[in-house]
């Protein structure tokens, strides 16, 4: 019989998960060890609380079985390659569920940034920093301080220097 | 406190700064340099000269943590975003380059690049002598490391004799106070360069201007200015100690004293002569191209060489032996080149059979007078050849034209690793890789 564990969001709504599920989250584990089954997340809304609880059941799901051969031998092929900048999902069926799961607008994928990292849930903590990252990526400063309501506190003058010296700093050989 | 409505806007400013540094440690430094221009504050946290900076420390931590250890490559004033600019341009080196052009008669012409805790090491690899390490060792003695000084310039030094203990003795780790600093320099270490020419070649060239420039700046009389000169960790304490003396008043006496030190390193000559290197890319298999890559066999000769099989553009695959046989092809030379690439499948027919059944794979005889390994594998598929340059090279083989020299063929194991022998005698010469995911296999000690 698996064991569940309660947790109660910040709204007072109630969710209980299984135990694997919810050990996703290594502050949720510790906290059981101390011998309590219920779990106030203040921080965390009830929005955002489905939402990691789905994460962190579809990926107790993916890792309590082995790779399938093929995505075993993706896995070795990736890693005699050349360095990549993250350790990937290397069950490519789990990586398209993923994918799927943070298509989400900045704001929805903002506030599982930071339940995320309160619950110390690794993968997922992975995930949307690199989706965050993605979405940084090949834009100019203008349009990052618009998609991500970063005020502009630079004069004219500051901005088109500091534009320049970056530029300089890092050109691509 | 709870967002629970989520009517106010989240930014990426209310994010906590160790949040907001793992997101941007994914970015590209020009994608950083845009951010950089959002606001005052991430211009500082982007910033590229600030020394320990926190976000250039997590860019080289994500891409280079699980090869090397970033922090220990510079000392604690430097410029993080610095490193990652050398990472970043030596990094290409990892791998198996071999030499070319002349070089000193003996030298391997094999080298391989691999990452250290606080430096990248070259070692020249060649295969291991009278047997060691069941027949197939190859011994590996670094020659060439290349760190970072204390000011975060590149340097890179060169051992001519090649032995030493280990490079962990030589340059140390600059966070680990406790290691072997017995505060010895080796007067063998060369100062070099090392520059590329395109990304598949480069040069490593002694570099004269090593104590020259020091000199140079000395005239002017700042030392926080040496370019070229600090030592990347205090093993090299007498070169240290040597700028210290230079840069102290007494402008005259002072610099005539190093430049006496530097005629007893040099003798006023060439030390050693510039060596150029080529890169192997491809040096292991993939599933397309099973035969690719540098594996390690017994010839005919019964000694251990080293194999490069490339498939070129034109369809073929091409054999070469990298070593000292074959000085008139620079350590390059060429054992044969077959157009077809379609093996055949089992169940073979029974000539085929026959001709694998009846030939001896050479291996290595161990001390009791027994072949040291069962080299009869399961042949799971076989590659005809159907040429060979000893054919058309005057000199390399007793040619007469007769096809059977020309023919061969190529038994694919069912462990992914092969043999190869030709029709005109009754050989396999099986292949073992070399190295696999960035490891050297059979390293040997070289006693």
């Amino acid at each position: 019989m698996a064991k569940m564990i309660k947790l109660v969001s910040g709204d007072g709504a109630e969710f209980e998960v299984e135990e694997e599920v919810a050990f996703q989250s290594k502050i949720i584990k510790d906290i059981v060890a101390d011998a309590d089954d219920v779990i106030p997340l203040p921080t965390v809304s009830s929005k955002v609380l489905i939402q990691v609880i789905e994460y962190c059941r579809k990926h107790a799901a993916v890792n309590s079985f082995p790779l399938s051969p093929s995505s075993s031998a993706a896995a070795a092929a990736s890693s005699s390659s050349s360095i990549s900048y993250s350790k990937p999902v290397s069950d490519p069926a789990l990586r398209a569920w993923d994918n799927e799961f943070v298509k989400l607008n900045n704001s929805s994928l903002f506030d599982i940034v930071i339940a995320a990292n309160y619950l110390d849930i690794e993968e997922l903590v992975d995930l949307v920093l690199e989706t965050v990252a993605d979405r940084i990526k090949g834009k100019q400063a203008q349009e990052i301080r618009r998609q991500f309501n970063i005020e502009n506190d630079f004069t004219p003058e500051e901005e088109e220097a500091l534009r320049r010296e970056n530029s300089w700093a890092f050109q691509n050989n | 406190m709870a967002s629970s409505n989520s009517t106010l806007a989240m930014s990426f400013s209310d994010f906590p700064e160790d949040v907001q540094i793992n997101i941007l440690s994914f970015l590209s430094p020009s994608e950083v340099s845009a951010f950089a221009c959002t606001s005052r504050r991430f211009a500082a946290l982007c910033g590229a000269a600030a020394p320990n900076s926190p976000l250039w420390l997590a860019i080289c931590e994500r891409r280079w943590g699980f090869r090397t250890r970033p922090r220990s490559w510079v000392s604690s004033s430097a410029s993080f975003a610095r490193l990652y600019k050398a990472l970043d341009r030596w990094e290409h080196l990892i791998g198996f380059w071999r030499r070319i052009g002349h070089g000193g008669p003996g030298t391997p012409h094999l080298v391989f690049f691999e990452w250290g805790p606080s430096y990248i090491a070259g070692s020249r690899v060649s295969p291991a002598p009278d047997a060691a390490g069941g027949g197939y060792g190859v011994l590996k003695v670094p020659f060439l490391w290349l760190g970072l000084s204390q000011h975060g310039e590149l340097v890179s030094f060169l051992h001519p004799g090649g032995r030493l203990d280990s490079s962990a003795d030589l340059l140390g780790s600059v966070s680990d106070s406790s290691s072997s600093s017995s505060g010895v320099v080796d007067p063998d270490l060369v100062p070099v360069s090392v520059s590329f020419m395109g990304c598949s070649h480069f040069v490593v060239e002694e570099n004269r201007s090593y104590y020259a420039d020091a000199r140079e700046v000395d005239s002017i009389g700042v030392l926080e200015e040496i370019e070229t000169s600090s030592p990347p960790d205090r093993l090299m304490s007498e070169i240290y100690q040597y700028f210290a003396i230079r840069t102290s008043p007494g402008g005259d006496k002072a610099m005539r004293r190093p430049r006496k030190k530097e005629r007893e390193r040099f003798g006023g000559r060439h030390l050693w002569e510039a060596e150029h290197f080529v890169k192997i890319n491809n040096y292991y298999p993939t599933p397309e191209r099973p035969l690719q890559g540098l594996w390690k066999g017994f010839s005919e000769d019964m000694i251990l060489e080293f194999y490069l099989f490339s498939y070129d553009d034109i369809g073929g695959i091409t054999c070469r032996r990298v070593g000292e046989a074959g000085e008139q092809f620079s350590g390059y030379s060429p054992v044969f080149w077959t157009s077809n690439t379609t093996f055949l499948e089992s169940p073979f027919s029974s000539d085929e059979q026959d001709l694998y059944a009846n030939r001896e794979h050479i291996c290595p005889v161990n001390a009791d007078g027994r072949k040291s390994s069962d080299s009869s594998g399961v042949v799971s598929r076989i590659l005809c050849i159907n040429s060979s340059y000893d054919l058309v090279i005057p000199g390399l083989s007793a040619s007469s034209g007769d096809p059977r020299n020309v023919e061969g063929r190529i038994w694919e194991y069912d462990d992914g690793t092969f043999g190869f022998g030709f029709l005109r005698n009754n050989y396999i010469i099986d292949l073992k890789h070399i190295a696999v995911n960035e490891f050297l296999l059979d390293i040997v000690e070289d006693l």
